[in-house]
């Protein structure tokens, strides 16, 4: 496996994703949204002294999981399967490269984009606040922009799942989207009828929302950008008062690693084998 | 109620005693200073007879002082009195006696002897003024006093464990006490404790558990004042007949409390003009009213950007809502364990409150609006019956139940209130909502690379 191999993979990957509409459109309409959320936003507050970014970002947070885990899902899933249905793939192994080379290329060649976009989208809207005197702890929005890369990772481990199991991009794209819908809506929808029904006790509750991925990003990003942890209820002042705010903070990152690494072995084991049956 | 009535004969008799011996200043003054000949307070007070005054100079005074006769103390050029830390700085014995202008520190930090910078003890009548009380842990105690005048003093208790730390100001049986422009923080808390007819006005409370907390103390009133950053703004219990006005509650935030004020079998309350803005809880009510005949009014307040608006505890009745601006709270009214609200009145004469998640409109230009505003919501519902699923609150889930509940109204929930006349506009004072800042130069570097950044890298791609 060389290096090199791998950058050259990844920047055709790259050059790909910016001429792909997808991309494009969901880049500039996330953007769009940022700026515009944080535009509305009220300024400096006088009496409490609160930013007008510390009230906002929850929407924000809601703009990245809306966006990002579908991005990442829609681009991951058409990675290995467009390139299948093309062709594409049988001509791009044909020379001196490993599947490893191609597969870590593809990854990186999709993630980094993406992962500038989100940066574009923070940034634009940063600015915005900044010039309307929201004080906006600077750290903070940087860390909410450096999550939403992760999560980004982990939802593109799983498109990637996606993508080596599916023949046609069409087909792939249509399972992307239900687990889009599946990872933020559904899922949480199951949780809380099952907490309802069940009548679940806080750590159960916990338990089961550590298992989505989207809902483990909206929890850092609660806990990174204010203190009020509280916010979250019964559940959240559980989690902090037993692990402490760094305890949490490190369980819900080693989560989205955890996420991002096992989908991304699988994929990795699965076009492996899959490739060496068809040839 | 004996106790109560005895305390009162005890504040008249006391008013009547001490009135008698702090009105004329007939007395001899005493120059106390660092260089002689007085050069101890104690000193100066044992030869000082009733009514004299001791004038201080500047300097540091290592003694603890007890003033066991009617005297007026006064500090000149700011002498520091500094208990060492051990037991009580100041003790003052005497009716009708003053305390002006001292600094006052270093007081002992053992909550079990009530170790205080400034005790008053059976000294009614008397006045603090103008005094800087640091590192003590009671800061001003006044016990068995009535009608004595706290005004203008900074007290700063000692950075410790809340669980460790003294009242900044305790009342004790001290009726008709006016408590005044005082500067009050890192303390446990500002508690009046049997005592009526007092007035706190223009304080400033903050970093306390309790930024004002009324035990079993009837007929009083507080004004003007900020409390932030505590544990709880205020917190009102076992008491009749308490007003407040123009007060502000600002990001009280305790971890299981964090209300901004609090009621707890709290009768014929009369609230208005206050802000209560971004704590945990705005208003907490708990068994209140107790009384089957009292209602409490609370109108014309702005109740904004708190988690909770107002916290319901479950079958609490006879609460008046009037003219109150409900404005961007998470949740604007939570009933605990779910349920509706049922026996508080939400509008009268034809005029409700201000809500900013109101979706109506004001045809004939009134000011009230012609839809009532209903606060129904699936998600809140659910997480006043659960309260374990408010970890799902800002996720898309939350917005995605609420799109179903107005799709599907077989799932609606009953609403919690109903306000028939809702106010159109807001009685959010200017300034309140936005206000300009200086641009944060680091937000924007910041923000400029991450827009330069992937800008290079897009133009460096495609050149390549």
């Amino acid at each position: 496996m060389e290096i090199r191999n791998i950058l050259i993979l990844a920047g055709k990957e790259t050059r790909e994703s910016l001429k792909n509409r997808w991309f494009v459109l969901y880049t500039v309409s996330f953007s769009v949204l940022a700026v515009l959320i944080l535009s509305i936003a009220p300024g400096r507050n006088e009496i409490t002294g609160i930013s007008g970014y510390g009230r906002t970002a929850a929407s924000l947070i809601n703009l990245v999981l809306l966006f990002v885990p579908l991005i990442a899902l829609i681009t991951g899933s058409i990675s290995i399967s467009g390139e299948r249905e093309n062709g594409t793939l049988q001509y791009l192994l044909s020379h001196p490269v490993t599947k490893a080379e191609v597969f870590a290329g593809k990854f990186l060649g999709i993630l980094v984009p993406i992962c500038f976009s989100i940066s574009l989208g923070f940034g634009l809207a940063g600015i915005g606040v900044a010039l309307r005197g929201g004080s906006g702890d600077a750290a903070e929005f940087v860390l909410t922009a450096l999550l939403s890369w992760l999560l980004a990772a982990s939802l593109l481990s799983v498109g990637f799942v996606v993508s080596v199991f599916s023949r046609r991009a069409s087909k792939a794209i249509g399972v992307a989207v239900f687990l889009w819908l599946l990872i933020i809506v559904l899922g949480d929808l199951g949780i809380m009828g099952t907490a309802v029904a069940m009548d679940l006790g806080i750590k159960q509750v916990f338990a089961l929302a550590l298992l989505n991925p989207a809902e483990v990003f909206k929890i850092a990003s609660v806990l990174v950008l204010s203190p009020r942890f509280e916010i979250l209820g019964p559940v959240g002042v559980y989690a902090v008062r037993t692990f402490g705010r760094e305890g949490v903070i490190f369980i819900l990152l080693s989560v989205m690693a955890v996420w991002t690494v096992i989908p991304f072995a699988c994929a990795f084991l699965t076009f492996s084998i899959w490739r060496r049956e068809e040839s | 109620m004996t106790k109560c009535f005895l305390s009162y004969l005890y504040a008249i008799a006391v008013l009547t005693l001490s009135g008698a011996s702090v009105v004329p200043a007939f007395g001899t003054t005493i120059r106390v200073s660092p260089d002689g000949p007085v050069s101890s307070i104690a000193e100066a007070i044992n030869s000082a007879s009733p009514g004299d005054t001791i004038s201080v100079e500047g300097g540091v005074y290592h003694e603890r002082i007890v003033v066991d006769k009617t005297l007026s103390l006064t500090g000149v050029n700011n002498p520091v009195i500094d208990g060492g830390g051990t037991g009580t700085v100041i003790e003052i014995k005497a009716p009708g006696s003053a305390l002006k202008g001292f600094t006052v520190r270093g007081s002992g930090s053992h909550l079990s002897n009530e170790d205080t910078g400034i005790l008053l003890d059976t000294a009614g009548g008397t006045l603090i003024e103008g005094n800087r009380l640091t590192d003590v842990l009671f800061g001003i105690y006044i016990k068995n006093s009535p009608h004595t005048v706290i005004r203008g003093n900074t007290i700063r208790g000692k950075d410790v464990q809340m669980t460790e730390r003294g009242d900044g100001i305790r009342l004790w049986y001290s009726s008709g006490t006016k408590i005044i422009d005082n500067d009050i923080s890192v303390i446990r808390d500002l508690v009046i404790w049997w005592s009526s007819d007092t007035l706190i006005k223009g304080n400033v409370v903050e970093e306390g558990r309790y930024g004002l907390h009324y035990m079993s103390s009837n007929h009083n009133k507080f004004e003007d004042n900020v409390f932030r950053n505590n544990y709880v703004g205020g917190f009102l219990m076992y008491s009749v007949d308490i007003q407040f006005y123009r007060n502000r509650f600002v990001n009280n935030r305790g971890v299981g409390t964090g209300y901004g004020i609090g009621f707890k079998d709290l009768d014929d309350v009369v609230a208005s003009d206050n802000l209560i803005i971004d704590n945990r809880v705005g208003i907490f009510l708990d068994n209140s009213p107790y009384l089957v005949d009292s209602w409490n009014k609370i109108s014309d307040n702005v109740i904004a950007f708190n988690d909770i608006g107002v916290s319901f505890m479950p079958s609490i009745r006879r609460n008046a809502f009037h003219e109150n601006s409900f404005v961007d709270n998470d949740e604007q009214v939570e009933v605990r364990g779910g349920g509706q609200l049922a026996g508080n009145e939400w509008s009268s004469g034809g005029s409700g409150n201000y809500w900013s998640d109101y979706i109506g409109y004001d045809e004939n230009g009134d000011g009230i609006g012609e839809i009532p505003y209903t606060s129904e919501s699936l998600f809140e519902s659910l997480i006043d019956a659960k309260p374990e699923l408010r970890i799902f609150v800002f996720s898309p889930v939350a917005k995605a139940i609420e799109l179903a509940s107005r799709a599907f109204p077989v799932i609606k929930p009953e609403p919690k209130l109903t306000d028939e006349y809702p106010r159109v506009r807001s009685g959010i004072p200017p300034g309140l909502r936005t206000g300009g800042g200086e641009p944060s130069a680091k937000l924007i570097i910041l923000s400029l690379s991450m827009v330069a950044l992937p800008l290079i890298f897009y133009a460096y791609m495609r050149k390549s």
